[in-house]
């Protein structure tokens, strides 16, 4: 499903981020990304939803080779990864709405086919009242709820979240892993990039760690 | 609470930014009707022209001494008159020669010793015209020495003349065109960089290449087709302001110079203004959001 080969990744002339770095994940696993503050989880996720290219090695998703496909294809491959930044990234001149609906509208979808789903989800998240809001005018939590929820809207075949519950109290943390989990149910491959012990133990799957540009399996019981 | 469109628009606006691009654009579209419209007019002027000289040729009968030119002059009419092709000819009197010598000679005229050659104005057929061959025959048979001037020295200037000023336009507007182009170009760069950071995320939540150009090329079809009307308007100003200044509506009287005026023709150039215009801004908007995109992974 996922898989890297000798994956090698540096910003311009600066040092290996990540040197030869080798992974795989199976389709319908969940995992865990941790690692310290800089050590390139960011800069790995990056290049799994094709926002950055490798500087060499190989990198397949769905079985498929993505580094040499064709620029359509990637966005075919972009659709089938739902993304929840670690900045948020939304839109700030689109409310609620618009923002977690849009990766439904830029692949085409027409709004009468996805509205429902897309209220049921904000009611889900906390967000059923603020639909209307404007990204700049909600809380941090609120922002990252938004983020996640457009990350599953399209029911991605692989779900990446880089620190997705680092602005919620814990049991909104709780909630908003159960979407998730429900999702890993469903099918999709998850890799989630967190710092938060709590929530590696609340879910009880197994980690990964990013040191030194090398990753290295942690396993369920080592913590 | 404002009323929510379907679909909000996917690009901040960002009017401030585009309105220096709107005037730039409205101005090239006035140059571009104004260069159209140019020539235009030269080139009608330039066919009324032509087909005046031609519709014409002038007899001059050389008088040996003792003639009297008035009589040759009549000769020579006669003579012409019955040639094939030729609609009349008329035998220029001696104070309708002063007329047309006046502003060289001023008002007093010519001195009375001064002697002028017979002068024969020839209207031709319109369908089947004499030749100036044909007519320089007959008067030779008439047993006159005459020249025949066709005006062909005349017409083929002006024709080369109105080319040249067509040529012209052309050339200016494909300037104007590129100019157009370049400016369009750059505000499309400047917009896209203002907006990165969304299109960034349009394109990483699996937005197409050209998804994210019509969203910019919604927007420059709009500027265009207000800059155009701007445009069209300006020149129609101007054009308008040609027209008082060389006349107007005052009576028509015998110019050389055929005044300006407006034809259908015009109306088609200002009309078409705003139209091209959006398709120009839109179709650069396009390829440079597309280009630029490409440079990305
Ligand atoms: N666009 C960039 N250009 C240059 N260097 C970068 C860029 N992005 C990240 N880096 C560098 O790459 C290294 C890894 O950054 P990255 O954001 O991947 O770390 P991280 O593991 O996600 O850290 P954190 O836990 O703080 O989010 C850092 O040293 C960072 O300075
Ligand atoms: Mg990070």
């Amino acid at each position: 499903m996922v898989r890297l080969e000798n994956v090698g990744l540096r910003y311009g002339r600066g040092p290996e981020i990540l040197r030869d770095l080798t992974l795989k994940l199976e389709p319908g696993s969940f995992h865990f990304l941790t690692g310290p503050s800089g050590a390139g989880k960011t800069s790995l996720l990056r290049l799994l939803y094709l926002a950055h290219p490798p500087t060499r090695g190989l990198i397949s998703l769905f079985g498929e080779d993505v580094t040499g496909a064709a620029r359509r294809r990637k966005v075919d491959l972009r659709r089938k990864v739902g993304v929840v930044f670690q900045e948020f990234r939304l839109l700030d001149h689109v409310d609620v709405f618009e923002n977690v609906s849009l990766p439904l509208r830029v692949a085409g979808r027409e709004r009468w086919e996805y509205e429902e789903d897309v209220r049921e989800l904000l009611t889900w998240v906390g967000l059923g009242e603020r639909s209307h809001a404007l990204p700049p005018t909600l809380s941090g939590g609120e922002k990252q709820r938004v983020a996640i929820a457009r990350a599953v809207v399209g029911k991605p075949d692989i779900l990446l979240a880089d620190e997705p519950t680092g602005n919620v109290d814990p049991e909104m943390g709780r909630r908003l892993m159960r979407l998730f989990t429900e999702l890993n149910r469903l099918g999709a491959t998850v890799l989630i990039a967190t710092h938060d012990p709590d929530l590696i133990r609340a879910v009880n799957a197994p980690a990964l760690r990013l040191d030194d540009g090398q990753v290295t399996r942690l396993g369920k019981a080592a913590r | 609470m404002a009323k929510r469109t379907r679909s909000a628009a996917l690009l901040p606006p960002v009017r401030r930014n585009d309105r220096p691009l709107f005037f730039v654009v409205a101005i090239i579209v006035a140059l571009a009707c104004m260069s159209g419209v140019a020539a235009r007019a030269a080139w009608s002027a330039s066919s009324a022209w032509t087909s005046d000289l031609s519709g014409a040729m002038t007899v001059e009968v050389r008088p040996r001494a003792g003639d009297d030119p008035s009589e040759l002059a009549r000769r020579a009419a006669e003579a012409v008159a019955r040639t094939p092709g030729v609609a009349a000819a008329t035998a220029m009197t001696r104070a309708e020669q002063e007329d047309l010598l006046a502003p060289w000679f001023g008002a007093e005229g010519l001195p009375a010793d001064v002697p002028l050659p017979g002068v024969v104005d020839v209207r031709l057929e319109r369908l089947a015209p004499a030749t100036a061959d044909e007519i320089a025959a007959a008067l030779a048979a008439a047993g006159l020495d005459a020249r025949v001037d066709d005006h062909g020295r005349w017409t083929r200037d002006l024709k080369r003349a109105a080319v040249a000023v067509r040529a012209l336009a052309f050339g200016a507007l494909l300037m104007l065109a590129g100019a157009a182009v370049a400016v369009t170009g750059f505000a499309t760069r400047a917009s896209l960089a203002a907006r990165a950071d969304v299109v960034e995320v349009l394109h990483l939540v699996g937005a197409r290449d050209e998804f994210i150009a019509k969203a910019f090329t919604g927007r420059f079809i709009g500027l265009g087709v207000r800059a155009g009307i701007l445009g069209a308007f300006l020149a129609a100003l101007a054009a308008a302001g040609f027209w008082a200044v060389s006349g107007g509506l005052a009576p028509v009287e015998d110019n050389f110079l055929p005044r300006f005026s407006f034809a259908p023709a015009d109306v088609i150039i200002l009309a078409s203004a705003p139209l091209v215009s959006a398709f120009v801004a839109a179709m650069t908007a396009r390829e440079t959001v597309l280009k630029e995109l490409r440079r990305t992974y």
